[in-house]
């Protein structure tokens, strides 16, 4: 059994300035959540995708833990996603999915059943994209 | 003119202890993209299982020089929701094959790309609740 701990922070701000006639106005936009993590199961899997879409196991998946046993979910929570190459989708079964391209990470909330698979679809067929996937449950 | 930042940091250790010997695993993934151009609006509101339309061109934030912001298309969102249910943030345009969709609840924000040109559509996933959202794009 191991003990898992971790955290998921995302950290959005903006300022938006304007000069105008000696004055500026200044407007700033803010969207940040930190959530620690002390129990429950971790996973990463990484991998390449090309023409073809590809599925990522859940139960269980490739991931070893640190007692070197592959990492099965009863229930996934929330995920995180991160692809280079070209934008590439994240998707479940039913209608969750999320983008990312240029290593941007994205990262949503889910509430899926042990067993259901992720897929990763490239948004154009030609060249290859090299993804990472997190994600955290039970 | 606009500066900001969309900040995402995933970092996980996997621990255990067996025979006096400690084994650990450490899961991180992040990113952190600056902006010093381009558009961003933030929208906010209140939901329930009936699908709110958050427009894009133009959307009802205005800037700081007092112009109601209207994107050609949003190309990064942040979302989140308060509540316990989850709150669903869906793409119209979508990206790639699959319809985009995203979602938050208890405050969490979601984060993603995105190629949207029409509007976004915010809605609590279920049968029953209500909830505030708040949505921050990004794009040109």
């Amino acid at each position: 059994m191991t003990n898992v701990r971790g955290r998921i922070a995302i950290d959005v701000q903006f300022a938006d300035s304007t000069a105008s006639g000696g004055v500026q106005s200044l407007k700033t936009l803010t969207l940040q959540d930190a959530t620690e993590y002390t129990s429950g199961k971790v996973a990463i899997v990484t991998g390449t995708v090309g023409t073809a879409a590809v599925v990522v196991q859940t139960q269980p998946t490739t991931y070893k833990n640190a007692t070197g046993e592959f990492v099965s979910f009863e229930s996934m929570s929330r995920i995180a996603f991160a692809a280079t190459g070209k934008l590439c989708n994240c998707g479940d079964v039913n209608e969750m999915s999320i983008a990312s391209n240029n290593g941007h990470v994205a990262a949503t909330l889910v509430n899926l059943p042990g067993g259901d698979t992720f897929v990763v679809t490239p948004d154009q067929p030609a060249g290859t994209a090299s993804y990472t996937l997190v994600i955290y449950g039970t | 003119m606009i500066r900001g930042r969309f900040g995402v940091d995933v970092q996980f250790t996997d621990s255990t202890i067996a025979g006096g010997s400690q084994s650990l695993k450490t899961l991180t993934l992040q990113g952190a993209s600056e902006y010093d151009f381009g558009k961003v609006a933030l929208v906010s509101g209140t939901c329930g299982t009936a699908v709110v339309s958050v427009p894009v061109a133009p959307t009802t934030y205005r800037d700081s020089g007092g112009n109601v912001i209207s994107f050609a298309s949003v190309s990064r969102v942040a979302f989140s929701a308060t509540g316990a249910n989850l709150v669903a943030c869906d793409g119209s345009g979508g990206c790639g094959i699959e319809d985009w969709t995203i979602y938050s609840r208890a405050g969490q924000v979601a984060v993603s790309e995105a190629l949207e040109t029409v509007a976004f559509s915010v809605n609590v996933y279920g049968t029953t609740g209500t909830a505030a959202y708040t949505l921050v794009m990004y794009g040109s």
